[in-house]
């Protein structure tokens, strides 16, 4: 499993950190709303994260209302970079080995 | 866990493109914000244009010190979320050749509505100007900056 992270072959980690590629940092509200999952099921997710170092957790207030957000660390960056890597050849070798079997040619 | 199959592969693939797209569309700011931003060029367009002289230069930089602490302001995730924001686009993540086009068609659009202000002889040039790129930031502000955002998610 060349580049894959094992971590991020549950869907949930995945989407989770696939949200959190794309931005410097989201409210943790809204990556649980976006991933559609429960308050306890995101912070599970997010400490799992945390202790492999790819995701930071930094809290603070806005206004009296408390709030928590979340991004992702370099070595999350790498590892979803090279995770994808290691996805998107599975899926080229794939497609590659199915034109090559059209491409034979047929005998007599 | 064993190696995905290349169908769970291309699958996990577009889950990783949706979930990236949908992680930029908290990134944009709010309707008011947008509103707020037109109204506020609008006001320093009919301001530059009905004030004396003198007067100008103040109002030039009270709108540059407004300008500037909103840059700082945006940064940090305090004011961002007081101004209703869910998220924080990445800097390195929007890529250039969208915001490029995008100045290139709007200098273009500047220039050519100056033009016919001008041609037209249209008192209060700066008045009208103003209130043009207001109602433009009012109503398509938030669709402009998702679809520059969008062009990330596609790349």
């Amino acid at each position: 499993m060349d580049g894959l992270d094992p971590l991020l072959l549950d869907p949930t980690r995945l989407a989770i950190v696939s949200l959190l590629s794309a931005v410097e940092w989201a409210e943790f509200s809204y990556v649980r709303d976006s991933a559609g999952l429960s308050d306890s099921a995101l912070s599970k997710q997010v400490t799992t994260l945390g202790k492999a170092e790819y995701v930071e957790v930094r809290k603070g207030y806005v206004g009296k209302r408390p709030r928590t957000w979340l991004n992702l660390t370099d070595g999350g960056r790498r590892a979803l970079g090279g995770h994808v890597l290691a996805l998107q050849a599975i899926a080229d070798r794939a497609r590659l080995d199915g034109a090559s079997h059209q491409a034979e040619p047929r005998q007599g | 866990m064993s190696q995905p199959t290349p169908e769970e592969a291309a699958r996990a693939l577009r889950e990783v493109s949706d979930r990236r797209a949908q992680g930029l569309r908290g990134t944009v700011h709010p309707r008011w914000v947008w509103v707020l931003a037109g109204a506020f060029l609008a006001g320093y367009l009919a301001a530059m244009d009905l004030l004396p002289e003198d007067a100008r230069g103040w109002v030039s930089w009270a709108f540059a010190a407004v300008m500037l602490v909103y840059a700082l302001g945006v940064r940090s995730r305090f004011a961002s979320t007081l101004m209703g924001q869910s998220a924080r686009a990445n800097l390195g993540s929007v890529p250039v050749r969208p915001r490029v086009f995008y100045l290139i068609g709007l200098l273009v659009c500047t220039g050519l509505l100056m033009l016919v202000l001008h041609l037209l002889q249209v008192p209060h040039m700066m008045i009208v100007y103003g209130v043009v790129v207001g109602v433009y930031l009012s109503l398509l502000g938030p669709r402009t900056q998702a679809w520059i955002l969008a062009a990330k998610a596609r790349d």
